[in-house]
């Protein structure tokens, strides 16, 4: 079925490839945080954001039929976290670029995909390091569609 | 606490099934020798997974989603290489257990397939350990109601392992040839969710972008953060909104392996003198 050296290498690479992974995870020091909270309904219906370095920091205010937050370039996921129980909070970076995205909270009765737009350019926001804007994002509170942060 | 005993029960289905099924194969061929090396093998895992979990906890590093997804893709499609395997070797060494007397040895598994399901075991366990190791420190560590959160998690995680130890056991008592004829149809289950399981974590992680429109609406049955969702989606990898190319690749996989487990039998002098091709089957899927 394996040889001996197929099966060893493979699981080393395997194995190593976990470590590596929990070693050599970067973090962006510069990103900009974003929250996002997620609920029963799913995802936030609209996010407008400024292009460049953006750390998604998740909450969930829901009871647990949500617990995954996706962002979409077309079809390809760009980044995501999963197992985002009620009470807990998971953050992820992305360097957004300007453009039109989607979202996605799979298991939503409402709004199970959401839209996010991208403006303006990433290098005028790089000078701008440490600068956070925290925008509590509530599903259905954006109702004209459009929040700039 | 339910939707983190949810999430810790379906996380850790996903890899006790694979182990209890894997266990309860290696029991029925008396292989108490490479039993032992399997539970090492998984102990090994979860105390990789549990450190590395650890490690990114203390650096203040967050689980690297799109290689995680990319990992279990990569673990999802050995692990059906393997089942698929395991499948066409029950079937055709069935056939042998019919009034045979030596029927025992006569379906003795090669040494190299042992060490096989033991490594099959190991990354069973690595598949899905990370992610749920990952997500059992943050429930404890992350919540405003640490004991309560952290709890349920930790209960899901517990009830899958004693599901997996349930299955294996059950899968011990019951006769070797009822054993192979029930898990044959049970493992071509497994086998087309964990197909659709990895074309769902291959989207996830990048690799796969085709038939994404959802097939089905399934959120009646698989209704999300419920304890059935976590028991089927688990299990069979079904997810409660699949896609067309999860359907697809679980349907190309299931018809056919559930045909080729239900026909009947051959004669076991035939099916004896087809032992040798079964190991080159297997280097090609």
């Amino acid at each position: 079925m394996f040889r001996r050296t197929g099966r060893v290498l493979s699981v080393a690479t395997i194995t190593g490839a976990t470590l590596a992974m929990a070693l050599g995870a970067t973090a962006d020091a510069k990103s900009r945080a974003v929250k996002v909270d997620i609920n029963d309904d799913g995802c936030p219906a609209t996010l407008k954001l400024k292009a460049g370095p953006t750390t998604f920091k998740v909450t969930n205010s829901g009871s647990g039929d949500v617990s995954e937050f996706e962002i979409l370039s077309g079809d390809r996921i760009i980044g995501e976290v999963e197992n985002v129980a009620p009470g807990l909070n998971k953050e992820f970076s992305v360097t957004l670029k300007p453009g039109k995205y989607k979202t996605a909270c799979p298991g939503g009765s409402e709004h199970a995909k959401g839209k996010l737009v991208v403006t303006g350019s990433a290098a005028t926001k790089l000078s701008a390091a440490g600068q956070t804007a925290d925008v509590d994002l509530q599903p259905g509170s954006i109702a004209n569609g459009a929040v700039e942060l | 606490m339910l939707p983190t005993f949810v999430i810790g029960l379906r996380e850790g289905l996903e890899a006790a099934l694979i182990v209890g099924i894997i266990a309860a194969f290696l029991s029925q061929q008396g292989r108490r020798d490479s039993l032992r090396w399997m539970w090492l093998g998984v102990l090994i895992a979860v105390l990789l997974c549990g450190a590395a979990a650890w490690g990114l906890h203390v650096a203040e590093e967050n689980l690297p989603q799109r290689e995680q997804e990319q990992l279990e893709t990569v673990i999802a499609l050995v692990a059906v290489g393997m089942i698929t395997w395991m499948i066409v070797w029950m079937r055709r060494h069935s056939a042998d257990l019919k009034g045979d007397l030596h029927a025992k040895a006569s379906v003795a598994l090669v040494e190299g397939s042992a060490i096989g399901l033991v490594v099959m075991a190991f990354l069973a366990v690595l598949r899905e350990g990370l992610e749920t190791a990952v997500f059992m420190l943050a429930a404890f560590q992350q919540s405003d109601r640490p004991g309560l959160t952290g709890t349920g998690a930790l209960l899901g995680v517990a009830v899958a392992v004693v599901l997996g130890y349930l299955i294996y056991r059950g899968g011990v008592k019951i006769n070797l040839s009822k054993f192979f004829r029930v898990t044959g149809v049970v493992l071509v289950l497994v086998g087309a969710g964990l197909l659709a399981f990895a074309v769902h974590t291959a989207h996830e992680g990048g690799w796969w972008n085709l038939l994404l429109e959802r097939a089905v609406d399934l959120r009646w049955l698989i209704d999300p953060g419920s304890v059935q969702s976590a028991l089927i989606t688990g299990m069979f990898g079904i997810q409660p909104e699949p896609t067309r190319g999860e359907v697809l690749v679980f349907v190309l996989y299931a018809v056919p392996m559930t045909i080729y487990v239900c026909r009947p039998t051959r004669p076991p002098a035939r099916a004896a003198k087809r032992d040798a091709p079964v190991e080159a089957t297997v280097e090609t899927v």
